[in-house]
């Protein structure tokens, strides 16, 4: 064979000629066609389905696998499967196909290598890709081992000790196929018959202390119980679940400390060794692993009581447990001299204190006291005594004393600067202001400098509008630079959907028209200080100066709504200069009088300046139907109403809706469905909507309790409603019931960002006293009255996720004396609330347990009593059974649980 | 030009194993460094239990990723093995994730181990699978010995004269591993706790929290927030730092440590010996291309200095830039350049606790290149894409770069430094500096320098 007939027989499509040189040649005639063969591969290699795979498509990656070098074939052109691979690749040398095992398994597939393997043409290959191909998801792993039994005597063991990838694992195959052609079933089906029934048992064990991922691992613990080991079994395999104890998958230690209660109960563990082991298991993550592993120790020591002291190191373990029973187990062994404490116990014991549940104190300072001697149950009057602080002032302070001056940009390269972070951050909002003045500051003037330095920014933006679709700020901003730069006015806004962020990019192209026509100006809008806020007197000043011919209505209305509460008398004097309506507007949103002019918007934003949360009838008489949160204030509540696929929360505005209007934008921030953003950075727009109307939040916070509690479970990856829980932090912002309502929302959110942020809010509001207790519980009971008139079938919106309101309620609680006296009658009165609930579905009494052992121990660190208004509900508890009911009668009778 | 990885075999004379059924030892087979397998120590282990939960810990970051990039979702994962280096204050073990975000470093100190250091230098060391199921089964109740490379390793497999393993370390990972030791340089101190209030820290970690939480302290206990807080560190990827629960029970005390750029090293005090933890700002960056130490690469030391910093670093254990400025009579900004690009080339170690710097030869061959945005920086120059003009107010300097595309404005000065192009304004100063700020940097050192 030479290089030219081989070529011509690629060249003509014969695929058969093809083979049939390369099965007469010689390896080295094989050989002296690679180079060729590569280079007929690069000219007429396509993937197998490609529309455009023709002519000598097979015929050149047959002639390349039989007469490549190996790295010839590995970097061959799109080298797909052929049904005649195998066929040539079986006329090359051993040494050749057995250099080729990486790359067939990665592009050929196991099969192949299998057949080469039992042929005995190539070695078993020694990596571990070798392994992952007896893993793909189609194997049957039962017809595969009936097929091809070799596969018994090393590959199936090899399973055991091969890690796997992300989907090439036991655990991966045998998730996503049925039982019976599962790999658990074929190894359980032959163990102790072609497989060694001992050998599966050591195999798996083993493979569990291989510190595989949880996930991967799981299977091995899984297939390790279902071959049922009998106690004689276990017991032979003591040592191996002894070393399971240290493992960081917690799952495995409860394999090993469940195994190794089954030998102790044969009388076959040794305790010594136990004891050197069992540590880490107490320590679990588990509180129920913990707690067997503490009755492994308990039943070692009383059956041995010499093994005590060696008992004590492994107990202390147990006191740092983040599950307070198993401190109190663990604290008990002590107790009760099952295990003694001798000075260097007590020594460690003393360590540990620190993290002991409150409501453990007492005993544990007991038994480190100087003779210590069993207590009595502690009751409250000798709990540790903390609170002295509750009744202590908030100290009062002006909200608006710390207000950081936001400053314009001072040169146009500063504003190029501010540009061209605002293109590729979209915020934060302070800065989307900056240049939204900045560009009315610094009017293009057609000098070679505003060009050069401008022409940057100009380029990104140009990039930017075209790459991306949809709105978003880049976008935006990048429409506002061009028309700036280039004096050309953007394209007239198509979406008009009623949402915010419609009416944010109507800012920007107000501002952007301005910009075009090259006219200087300043924005009336723009923050004095860093959150919003407008000085009075700098708006008075801004409108006195601004030309006559600047049209940008909702500039004006903007800025009132971000005027502040505060020096505005002095402002009102100065303003009696300003003429128009604008002039009337601002008269009358700083309290002066003045006669309603026509422009709606202009006029509800004044209104809203005014009296920001109440009515303003004048207003209202001159523009009548404006809806919530124009003329009249809003006055909302969370209700249900029946969405598009589901039940979602919505509000009730407490007066007739029209319209959306998209230059009202308060009409818009009560609006939910006004708050989808459709596109761009959603974070970066809600961030931006928060400087909307700094001087009233009832609508946001309303919105957003209802956006989080429709999305508590974290159904949807709504990233950015964790930027709606920012104005809590304000300290000038008054809560009110629908402040009250998000944060008893969030404080139950799944995400931990969101139910983080709320923690951080309340420990906030609790430290600056804008949060009581009560209305906190109120809260609780309004948004979970307005979700009762759901029944109870398909998925009715609830309130209630007791555990987290628990751990969230601790970690407020932790923070000082104050922050654990509130959160100990905010879980008092939810957990009330909870217990009452009837509709659409009453809370689990079992899932109430972690808000009453909160309960526990809340009065155990701040040694007040039970609210009283709680205990008829602890009583009501305390009459049933399990966990929640013992704690409730522990609480009621006074006494630290033990 | 694509960052290539290095096509790395590490071959050990056979696998890493603990003998023994009660007195046991651990014979940790080497590879790379001072020899082709060199032996570094031999000798006994106080806490064993201790020793081999923390060398789980240091092999398990070597085997973790906590970010996956798109690009890498479904390829085989190429993972390294952890180093040693043996030194007279301590022995070491090093391991760098896959995805370069976290860094961990065990440090032995002397009364530690008991035995003797058979040579000076950094190595491979293998941690397989069954070295590892095998440590997790050591107790207190024996001893433990301890040799960094042994004579005593029996062929293992099928006559196999070595283990060798090949793997593609990325370029950009090498170079990561490396500039973490300047990174972690230049962080300072901010608190420390007692382990049970990092044990309490651990347990209140919110799990799988996407956004960066804040850490302070109040004096006992760290402090949890969610927004961030001036003084505070911020810990983004959170999760990253509970590879310290295995040795959580251990922990004597934490001590925190922070760079401005959100990075962060968690330093846990134990019997005899600390464990670095070692976090990037965020863990899809990772420490690669954090660019923290350009500016130093770009200025360089002068001519002669690093050589003597290098001589400095041959015969003592811990340098700092401090002393040795002082030995050498020279500025110690000098030296601390000198500093930077010996660890940006591996070749040394920055010890937190002892604020020093330590001789590490990372046993990678092949892997020290210059970085692509300073290389981009020096092209740039080379093509005399840059003009520089005084600022206005006479502070400082105004730079104009000519890019593929358009003309960036650059300004350095006493008011901090900026640029106009894309990357810079996504990461102002918060990942180094951009290539035109390199430019114009080098050519105003440059006009500085040259005689008027």
């Amino acid at each position: 064979m030479t290089p030219d007939e081989l070529e011509a027989a690629v060249l003509a499509d014969d695929v058969q000629g093809v083979v049939a040189l390369l099965a007469a040649a010689t390896e080295a005639e094989r050989l002296a066609c690679g180079a060729r063969m590569v280079a007929l591969r690069k000219a007429h290699g396509e993937w197998r389905f490609s529309t455009d795979a023709g002519h000598a498509n097979a015929t050149s990656l047959l002639a390349l696998l039989g007469t490549g070098t190996a790295g010839q074939i590995a970097g061959g052109r799109r080298m797909w499967r052929h049904e005649l691979a195998e066929t040539v690749l079986r006329l090359r040398p051993s040494p050749l196909v057995t250099e080729l095992v990486p790359w067939m398994l990665e592009r050929l597939g196991w099969p192949l290598v299998r057949a080469l393997v039992r042929d005995g043409r190539i070695p078993r290959p020694a990596g571990d890709a070798y392994i992952h191909g007896m893993l793909a998801s189609f194997v049957d792993a039962d017809a595969l081992l009936r097929d091809d039994p070799d596969l018994l005597g090393t590959e199936v063991w090899r399973l055991f000790e091969v890690e796997g990838t992300a989907d090439h694992s036991l655990a991966d195959h045998d998730k996503y196929t049925s039982d019976a052609r599962s790999w658990s079933h074929a190894l359980r089906a032959r163990a102790g018959r072609e497989l060694d029934r001992d050998r599966l048992l050591d195999a798996s064990l083993a493979a569990l202390e291989r510190d595989f991922p949880a996930f991967r691992a799981g299977w091995f613990g899984r297939f390790h119980e279902a071959l049922a080991p009998t106690r004689a079994e276990r017991a032979e395999r003591a040592d191996a679940y002894l070393r399971l104890l240290r493992s960081p998958i917690g799952p495995t230690v409860t394999l090993g400390v469940a195994a190794l209660r089954a030998v102790q109960d044969a009388g076959l563990l040794d305790g010594a060794r136990l004891l050197a082991h069992v540590g880490p298991a107490i320590g679990a993550r588990s509180a129920g692993t913990a707690r067997q592993a503490l009755r492994l120790v308990e039943r070692a020591v009383r059956e041995d009581p010499s093994l005590g002291g060696a008992a004590a190191g492994a107990l202390v373990a147990g006191l740092g447990h983040p599950a307070a029973d198993v401190q109190s187990a663990a604290i008990a062994l002590f107790e009760q001299r099952v295990v003694p404490l001798d000075d260097g116990a007590a020594a460690q014991v003393a360590a540990r204190a620190g993290e002991v549940a409150p409501s453990l104190r007492a005993r544990v300072d007991a038994l480190t006291a100087p003779g210590s001697r069993v207590p009595e149950p502690a009751t409250r009057a000798t709990a540790t005594r903390r609170v002295d602080a509750v009744a202590e002032p908030v100290a009062a302070s002006d909200p608006f004393a710390g207000l950081e001056r936001l400053q314009p940009a001072a040169s146009l390269e500063a504003l190029v600067e501010a540009l061209a972070a605002v293109l590729e951050q979209e915020g934060p909002p302070d800065r989307l202001e900056v240049a939204l003045d900045g560009v009315l500051r610094f009017p293009r003037d057609g000098s070679a400098a505003f060009v050069r330095t401008t022409r940057a920014v100009r380029v990104r933006a140009g990039r930017i509008l075209a790459r991306r679709g949809g709105p978003g700020i880049a976008a935006w901003f990048a429409g506002l630079v061009v028309a700036w730069v280039d004096g050309s006015p953007t394209e007239a806004l198509r979406d008009a959907r009623g949402r915010i962020g419609d009416y944010l990019a109507r800012r920007v192209d107000e501002v952007a028209r301005t910009a075009a026509a090259g006219r200087a100006g300043t924005l009336v809008a723009l923050p004095s200080y860093a959150g919003g806020w407008i000085e009075p007197e700098a708006l008075v000043a801004r409108l006195a100066t601004r030309p006559r011919d600047d049209e940008r209505p909702l500039d004006v209305a903007q800025a009132l709504l971000r005027v502040l509460p505060v020096r505005r008398e002095r402002a009102l004097a100065d303003a009696a200069r300003l003429d128009g309506e604008a002039g009337d507007a601002v008269r009358h949103a700083l309290g002066g009088t003045a006669t309603v002019g026509p422009s709606a918007a202009l006029w509800a934003a004044a209104a809203r300046c005014r009296t920001p949360d109440g009515d303003d009838p004048d207003v209202a008489r001159g523009h009548p139907g404006l809806g919530p949160d124009a003329a009249l204030a809003g006055r909302y509540r969370v209700v249900i109403a029946n969405g598009r696929f589901m039940r979602v929360p919505a509000l009730d505005p407490g007066a007739p809706v029209p319209a959306a209007r998209a230059d009202i934008p308060t009409d818009l921030l009560w609006r939910v469905e006004a708050h989808v953003t459709g596109g761009g950075n959603e974070r970066a727009i809600v961030d931006w909507s928060r400087l909307i109307w700094p001087q009233d939040r009832r609508s946001w916070f309303a919105v957003s309790a209802a956006l989080l509690l429709g999305n508590l479970d974290w159904g949807e990856a709504r990233w950015h409603d964790r930027q709606r829980l920012e104005p809590l932090f304000e300290p000038w912002t008054r809560l009110g019931s629908e402040g009250a309502a998000l944060v008893a929302v969030a404080l139950q959110a799944r995400e931990p960002g969101q139910r983080g942020l709320a923690v951080d809010a309340a420990i906030a509001l609790v430290a600056d006293g804008r949060l009581d207790a009560s209305r906190l519980v109120a809260a609780f009971d309004a948004v979970a009255t307005a979700l009762e008139p759901q029944d109870s079938g398909g998925s009715p919106v609830t309130l209630f996720r007791p555990g987290r309101l628990a751990a969230s309620l601790d970690e407020v609680a932790r923070r000082s004396d104050r922050h654990a006296a509130w959160a100990l009658e905010v879980a008092a009165g939810a957990l009330a609330r909870m217990v009452a609930t009837a509709r659409p579905k009453p809370v689990p009494t079992g899932q109430l347990a972690p808000l009453v052992r909160l309960l526990v121990e809340l009065t155990a660190v701040t040694a007040l009593p039970v609210p009283s208004g709680a205990r008829p509900t602890l009583e009501a508890l305390a009459a049933g059974s399990g966990t929640t009911a013992s704690l409730a009668r522990r609480l009621l009778t006074g006494t630290v649980p033990s | 030009m694509a960052d290539v990885a290095i096509d790395y075999a590490y071959r050990y004379p056979a696998a890493s194993r603990l003998d023994g059924s009660v007195d046991r030892t651990l014979r940790l087979a080497t590879d790379g460094g001072p020899a082709e397998h060199p032996r570094l120590f031999r000798g006994r282990v106080a806490h064993p239990v201790l020793f081999a939960d923390a060398l789980l810990l240091v092999g398990a970051v070597a085997r973790s990723r906590f970010h996956v990039p798109a690009a890498m979702l479904g390829r085989i994962l190429r993972l390294a093995d952890p180093v040693a280096t043996a030194s007279d204050d301590a022995l070491r073990f090093e391991a760098f994730s896959s995805c370069a975000s976290v860094y961990a470093r065990l440090d032995l100190l002397p009364a530690f181990v008991d035995g003797e250091l058979l040579g000076r230098g950094t190595t491979n060391v293998d941690l397989g699978g069954d070295v590892r199921a095998a440590l997790a089964g050591v107790t207190d109740t024996a001893r433990l010995e301890l040799e960094i490379g042994t004579d005593d390793l029996v062929v293992a497999v099928d006559g196999a004269r070595h283990e060798e393993r090949r793997v593609a370390l990325p370029a950009r990972w090498v170079r990561a591993f490396a500039e973490t030791q300047a990174i972690l340089a230049a962080m300072t101190p901010r608190f420390v706790v007692d382990g049970a209030a990092f044990r309490r820290f651990l347990r209140d970690l919110p799990r799988g929290a996407r956004d960066p939480l804040s850490v302070s302290s109040d004096g006992r206990a760290l402090v949890l927030a969610r927004r961030v807080e001036a003084g505070a560190v911020t810990l983004a990827d959170a999760d990253r730092l509970r590879v310290l629960e295995r040795l959580a029970p251990a922990i004597r005390s934490i001590t925190v440590y922070a760079a401005s750029d959100g990075s962060s090293a968690w330093c846990a005090g134990l019997d005899d010996a600390r464990m670095t933890v070692a976090l990037s700002a965020v863990a899809w960056r990772g420490f690669s291309g954090e660019g923290r130490v350009l500016d130093a690469l770009a200025r360089g030391p002068s001519a002669g200095v690093r050589a003597r910093v290098e001589g400095a670093l041959a015969w003592r254990p811990l340098v700092t830039a401090g002393d040795v400025a002082t030995e050498l009579g020279t500025d110690v900004r000098d030296v601390e350049a000198a500093l930077a690009g010996l660890a940006v080339d591996g070749l040394v170690g920055y010890d937190l606790a002892a604020a020093a710097y330590f001789a590490r030869p990372l046993p990678y061959r092949g892997g020290a290149r210059e970085r692509p945005r300073l290389r981009q920086a020096r092209a740039l120059v080379e093509a005399g894409a840059v003009r520089i003009e005084p600022a206005a107010d006479g502070a400082g300097v105004v730079g104009w770069v000519t890019g593929r595309t358009t003309e960036y404005r650059v300004r350095t000065g006493p008011d901090g430094r900026a640029c106009t192009c894309p990357w810079w304004s996504r990461h102002p100063g918060d990942r180094g500096p951009c290539a035109h700020l390199l430019a114009v940097e080098l050519v105003a050192s440059t006009d500085d320098a040259a005689p008027n």
